[in-house]
């Protein structure tokens, strides 16, 4: 966390996305996050998150208005940040290990370099027994966790999720949330979390976006003064209970 | 597949030899028309070197038409999920030669190349070709958004995004293509030696002989040429899903599905 003095590790200002067609799936957009914060976007269906999270990533390009990670710009910030998409998005032909190693070969590392970052990334995630399965072996949340020990071997500084949890059944989706912290709290990368889910939206983050759509924009932000460390019993509490119906009261308050 | 589950189709094999057998001898069928199971039987190691031989040069020819088939047709395929705009331009003339008769061509491969096997090799190479190429192209370009986008977060090259993504991705279509391929390269081979055979290596391939011994009535080789042309075609499929079982059959579900009937 060397940038935790400045204070806006992303920061996005007037974006806008216009696809040829001139539909603008986002305008105007301006939002900063600083250096370690964990900040979910939620916001209806078709209100431009996916998008703002492809292009964060460089995936998509910018209509106009610019965004900076770390003073870089997307493409030059592929170095530091790693992007977890909805499905797990394996290569059905490699094993675990190889499909963490695909990562670390994008980076240009050595073999035995290779090697000892995959023992130490399975380990991290628990997934140490299983590196010789194939993906179909697999349960959807144990998919989710190559997925996710693959984008954290290349130790990144930014970490985009786009409802990497959508899939998967509640019990699993909250066991992940929990150990997603766990690993967030050793290693402290920033998190930009789209998510469907208020509850999870709720547990996860330091602050959240609520977006509005067409053109996508940011509408409200919340933060989120929940204790640092996080626990399965936060969920029965009444602070969290209570935050959890702010947030969707004001999400049912975006005019559509 | 299992041996077990080849039994039951084993049987009816011998019940319709025996059928046939029995039917022959009964109505005292000719020879020159059908011959009786008991005389091609005795007739194939009496001809085992001609059968051989005519195997050896089918073989060699639809062997060439189908490596040269495969390799060309997964290069082209690759080509093709490279670039949109070639594939755009030159696709609908792979839809065109699947269309062509090659039957129909074939006079010109002979006025080109002349008689003998290499025009039968270039005879069943166009015909297996199509099947590989669009098979190949199917596979190597559906792949998924997010798999494509994962590379190029990675900052991957089109080479390492082909020959780490898209070639492993499309093995599972390519092996269909192969398959249809490993049969039409016989098929090919064998007529292809009906119009551009030449006797000139002992006794000519399976085609030609069987042109030769129609002529000399010569029914029960002719018979006898018809098994060993289906021993050839089989031995060519079987020699593409062992294959094919060696390099997808650990991760793709076509292979795992048969394993958990």
């Amino acid at each position: 966390m060397r940038d935790s003095t400045n204070p806006s590790f992303i920061s996005i200002s007037h974006l806008s996305k216009e696809y040829p067609n001139d539909r603008k799936v986002i305008g105007d957009l301006t939002f900063a996050a600083t250096a370690g914060e964990f900040v979910s976007v939620l916001g209806a269906s078709g209100c431009g998150k996916s998008t703002l999270l492809k292009m964060i990533a460089g995936l998509s390009p910018v209509s106009s208005g610019s965004i900076q990670i770390d003073g870089m710009n997307p493409t030059n910030a592929r170095e530091i940040m790693s992007f977890v998409f909805q499905d797990p998005t394996l290569l059905p032909w490699r094993t675990v290990a190889g499909n963490v190693e695909l990562a670390l070969e994008f980076e240009g590392l050595s073999k035995a370099l290779r090697r000892t970052r995959i023992e130490s990334v399975l380990k991290l995630v628990g997934l140490r027994e299983v590196s010789s399965y194939y993906p179909r072996q697999l349960s959807g949340g144990m998919k989710m966790r190559v997925s996710i020990a693959r984008a954290l071997a290349t130790t990144p500084r930014l970490l985009l999720m786009d409802e990497p949890f959508g899939a998967l059944d509640e019990m699993t989706r909250n066991r992940l949330n929990e150990e997603l912290l766990a690993l967030k709290d050793a290693q402290g990368w920033t998190t930009l979390f789209v998510t469907h889910s208020i509850s999870e939206a709720v547990f996860l983050s330091d602050r959240i976006v609520l977006m509005s759509a067409n053109p996508g924009k940011v509408h409200e932000e919340i933060a989120v003064p929940l204790p640092a460390r996080r626990t399965a019993e936060l969920r029965s509490e009444p602070a969290f209970l209570s935050l959890v119906g702010k947030v969707s009261c004001a999400l049912a308050a975006i005019p559509s | 597949m299992s041996l077990a589950s080849l039994r039951l189709p084993f049987l009816v094999f011998c019940v319709f030899v025996l059928l046939w057998q029995v039917i022959v001898t009964f109505f005292k069928v000719p020879d020159y028309l059908v011959p009786s199971p008991l005389q091609i039987a005795a007739l194939i190691p009496a001809r085992i070197g001609d059968l051989t031989s005519a195997f050896i040069i089918t073989g060699g020819e639809a062997l060439g038409g189908f490596l040269s088939s495969a390799i060309v047709g997964v290069a082209v395929g690759m080509f093709f999920s490279v670039s949109a705009i070639i594939r755009r331009c030159l696709y609908p003339y792979v839809v065109l030669l699947q269309t062509i008769p090659i039957i129909a061509i074939s006079p010109l491969i002979l006025l080109w190349l002349g008689n003998g096997s290499l025009s039968v090799l270039c005879i069943s190479f166009l015909i297996s070709l199509p099947a590989v190429i669009v098979n190949a192209t199917q596979g190597l370009i559906s792949v998924e958004i997010n798999l494509l986008n994962l590379f190029r977060m990675g900052n991957a090259t089109v080479p390492v995004i082909l020959f780490k993504l898209r070639l492993p991705h499309a093995l599972p279509h390519i092996f269909v293509g192969l398959k249809i391929a490993a049969g039409a390269s016989v098929v090919g081979a064998l007529v292809g030696e009906t119009f551009a055979g030449t006797s000139a290596l002992g006794a000519g391939g399976l085609g030609y002989s069987s042109i030769y011994a129609l002529s000399q009535l010569d029914t029960p080789y002719l018979f006898a040429l018809i098994l060993t042309s289906s021993l050839l075609g089989l031995l060519f499929f079987f020699a593409v899903v062992i294959l094919e079982r060696r390099m997808v059959g650990k991760w793709h579900e076509s292979i795992l599905g048969d394993r958990l009937e």
